[in-house]
């Protein structure tokens, strides 16, 4: 599996790097982007399994990302996950719209991305013995 | 209203620290007030909602602490962490106790953000502020809010 995240902190990133190498599923790489255009070159150049996307991040946000996703033929099928401290209602609703898969405030626990994941990939990828994050330790 | 808005600021900060950070924030007194010109051993931050009259927090973090803070969920990957490290360690943690702040509210409230950034003072009037500190592994936290636009019956 190769997951593409995009998130304007370093911090987030390498939390959800972490998250996700523990998530019990193959991860053959995790990808990053800091903002909508850099995912989208990214995106030029290798495929991706599923999108971890925030909303809020300068030179182009996640809302104007998700648009140009589902526009284009190639990338409207990929899964994308919000993760967010978005508490607006009218951007969340926004994504919805064009197609996310789930959405997961942050803060949050390690477990809740893994459930994520599962429910949109089930098991494929799964690694033979997932560890059980039990809880919250990365 | 400052009571109830200083009890939910209070609770966002202990769901990030503790959810995110694996630390335990406690409450105590703000003692001497928050400097007003940055000093090298802290990083402040602010973030604000996206509107009119904006709700801002800004919070004053200890590099020690943001240093506890990285090596908690960037340990392994680096040796030492630079100043733009804590910053951006800082800025995280704002954008999420904002978001937690928020989420706290009743929906109306519910405005979207705008970026974190690092403050290189405070100089602002803090007539109507809320106040808010407490002491975390790595030294004390001191948090302050004005939340002028919904100064009646917001919170859940």
């Amino acid at each position: 599996m190769q997951v593409l995240i995009v998130d304007d902190s370093a911090t987030m990133r390498t939390i959800l790097r972490k998250v996700v190498s523990l998530s019990g599923y193959d991860v053959k790489g995790c990808l990053e982007a800091a903002n909508g255009e850099e995912a989208l070159e990214v995106l030029a150049a290798s495929w991706v399994d599923v999108i971890l996307l925030d909303i809020h991040m300068p030179v182009m946000d996640g809302l104007t990302l998700l648009r140009h996703l589902r526009d284009d033929e190639m990338y409207r099928k990929i899964p994308v996950v919000l993760v967010t401290t978005e508490a607006n209602q009218d951007a969340i609703g926004e994504a919805v719209r064009l197609g996310i898969k789930a959405h997961v405030k942050k803060p949050f626990q390690p477990e809740s991305i893994r459930q994520v994941l599962q429910r949109i990939l089930g098991g494929e990828y799964a690694r033979e013995s997932s560890k059980d994050f039990g809880g919250c330790d990365f | 209203m400052q009571e109830n808005h200083r009890k939910i600021l209070a609770d966002a900060i202990s769901e990030v620290m503790e959810t995110m950070f694996f630390l335990c924030p406690e409450p105590c007194d703000p003692g001497g007030g928050l400097e007003e010109s940055r000093s090298p051993s802290e990083v402040i931050v602010h973030i604000q909602t996206a509107d009119e009259r904006p709700c801002q927090i800004v919070l004053h973090l200890p590099v020690a602490l943001l240093d506890r803070m990285a090596v908690n969920v960037l340990e392994g990957l680096k040796e030492s962490f630079s100043r733009k490290d804590l910053e951006d360690v800082a800025c995280e943690f704002v954008n999420m106790v904002a978001g937690a702040f928020l989420n706290r509210l009743d929906a109306p409230h519910r405005k979207a953000l705008s970026l974190p950034g690092i403050l290189a003072g405070v100089s602002e009037d803090r007539e109507g502020w809320v106040s808010y500190s407490c002491e975390v592994e790595g030294g004390r936290l001191q948090a302050r809010l004005s939340c002028e636009s919904f100064q009646e019956g917001a919170a859940r």
